[in-house]
């Protein structure tokens, strides 16, 4: 038991599984979000409902962009490693 | 003279290990893509392959400390220590062909260090290995990378899984897919940057142990590109089997568990390289497939495919390490000099070359696209 105390990074453990939560869960709702207002945009529109489709597409454009904000971030983190 | 072919033999054999590392790894980054219909089998690893050459540039941090943290250099320094360096690679080479064959998921990392820490058991006894690298830097990674992408993936696609239900699955499966090739090129970013200076590590640590750098010396430019092009041509080549086995035989995935998977895998991965603990790629790929499949319904995943696949990891370092010392034990037969490794090279040769023209890769590809039609 204590050698794993004393070789284990538990600092970098922990930092590694809770900002892999985050970034997971981060990516997974973006894009969700993305696909569910480009999705709804379209079915709102066919609908006739022009203002809650407007909602929906920007709901869509904003997880879009946070979708390629968190891509690029990823990225970022990579090149500066 | 020894001493140069012995270097050469080693880089040669270092190069090969690389060009096994993405012809291995392929799956880690494609299979999910392939299976779920975001790319077509070969639009997706050339893709990958691009990714590989191009994440190989993007760090030169010496990875090095591959063997460094595992295995004590002053234990293994001398004559024989080239030796000992190619014996490992060998096992590794041997181990990652031998799960290939079988279609096998297993880390090429994993491989190259039991290849390393068998050649130096074997060399110089256990005074060579330390402990506290082997515990802290490769087994505990090796328990939790597949725990921490298995729980991610899963609580992932259940918030996929919640948002998403309601729409129309048309749409969702294009977004997603569309998502998939996003997250891939992440992975193979991700791989080919981690992956590659295992190779530029042991190439560059070679050359100083043969006096053509000066210790603590950077990779030379030449190293750089012949290890971004070795892995990046292996990845091209596409292990067929593996990329059938992590997309298609773990579990029937839609597009949403192929993006939340690789998703999953992607956020690890980086997490973990930006604070500096080691996850293996293929770990967490395989662990991310299972968590988003059990997440949907226990049952989803094939627990005897997952089963094959632990063994497998389990297996890795003890395996790749008997084989590293038993080649070891053979060139120790004819001396410090070159004949041993052009032997063993030799006959390695002569076995890949058998295990290729019984596992006909056209075949594979050819089975792969069709189950994915």
């Amino acid at each position: 038991m204590d050698l794993f105390a004393s070789v284990v990074a538990w600092k970098e453990l922990g930092d590694t599984v809770l900002y892999a939560f985050v970034g997971a869960m981060a990516v997974s709702l973006a894009a969700s979000l993305g696909i569910w207002g480009a999705t709804k945009y379209v079915d709102f529109n066919q609908d006739g409902r022009g203002v809650v489709a407007g909602m929906a597409l920007a709901v869509g454009a904003f997880g879009l962009v946070a979708t390629i904000g968190i891509i690029a971030l990823g990225i970022y983190l990579m090149v500066s490693k | 003279m020894d001493l140069h072919l012995i270097l050469v033999i080693v880089v040669v054999s270092a190069l090969a290990f690389d060009f096994t590392n993405g012809f291995h790894d392929t799956a880690n980054v494609v299979a999910t893509s392939i299976s779920t219909g975001a790319a077509s089998p070969k639009a997706a690893i050339a893709f990958a392959a691009i990714l590989n050459f191009i994440g190989a540039f993007i760090s030169i941090e010496v990875a090095a400390t591959i063997a460094s943290d595992v295995v004590d250099q002053s234990a293994i320094q001398g004559a024989g220590s080239l030796n000992v360096v190619f014996a490992g690679l060998v096992g590794a080479i041997a181990w990652n062909l031998i799960t290939w064959y079988f279609g096998l998921p297993s880390s090429s990392s994993h491989a190259l260090i039991g290849g390393i820490v068998g050649a130096a058991l074997a060399d110089s006894g256990s005074q060579a290995i330390e402990t506290a690298g082997l515990v802290g830097k490769v087994l505990v990674p090796a328990i939790v990378a597949p725990i921490l992408a298995f729980v991610v993936a899963a609580l992932a696609i259940g918030l996929i899984y919640r948002i998403t239900a309601r729409l129309r699955p048309g749409p969702v499966t294009r977004g997603y897919r569309l998502g998939q090739i996003a997250s891939g090129g992440l992975l193979a970013l991700a791989h080919g940057t981690n992956d590659a200076q295992k190779t530029m590590g042991v190439i560059t640590l070679a050359l100083i142990a043969d006096g053509a750098l000066p210790e603590g010396a950077s990779p030379p430019t030449w190293v750089i590109v012949a290890s971004a092009t070795a892995i990046a041509l292996g990845t091209y080549s596409g292990g067929w089997r593996i990329i059938k086995t992590t997309g298609m035989r773990i579990i029937k995935m839609d597009a949403a568990q192929g993006f939340s998977a690789q998703g999953a895998g992607a956020a690890v991965i980086m997490a973990s390289s930006h604070f500096g603990f080691p996850l293996s790629t293929t770990h967490v790929i395989n662990g991310g497939v299972m968590g988003s499949g059990v997440a949907k319904r226990v049952s989803a995943v094939r627990w005897g495919v997952a089963g094959n696949i632990v063994t497998a990891w389990i297996l890795t370092l003890p395996a790749a390490a008997a084989i590293g010392a038993l080649c070891f034990g053979i060139t120790e037969i004819f001396g410090d000099g070159a004949a041993g490794p052009v032997i063993i090279s030799a006959i390695a040769v002569v076995l890949i070359v058998i295990a290729f023209v019984r596992r006909s890769r056209q075949t594979e590809v050819v089975d792969v696209q069709t189950e994915v039609a």
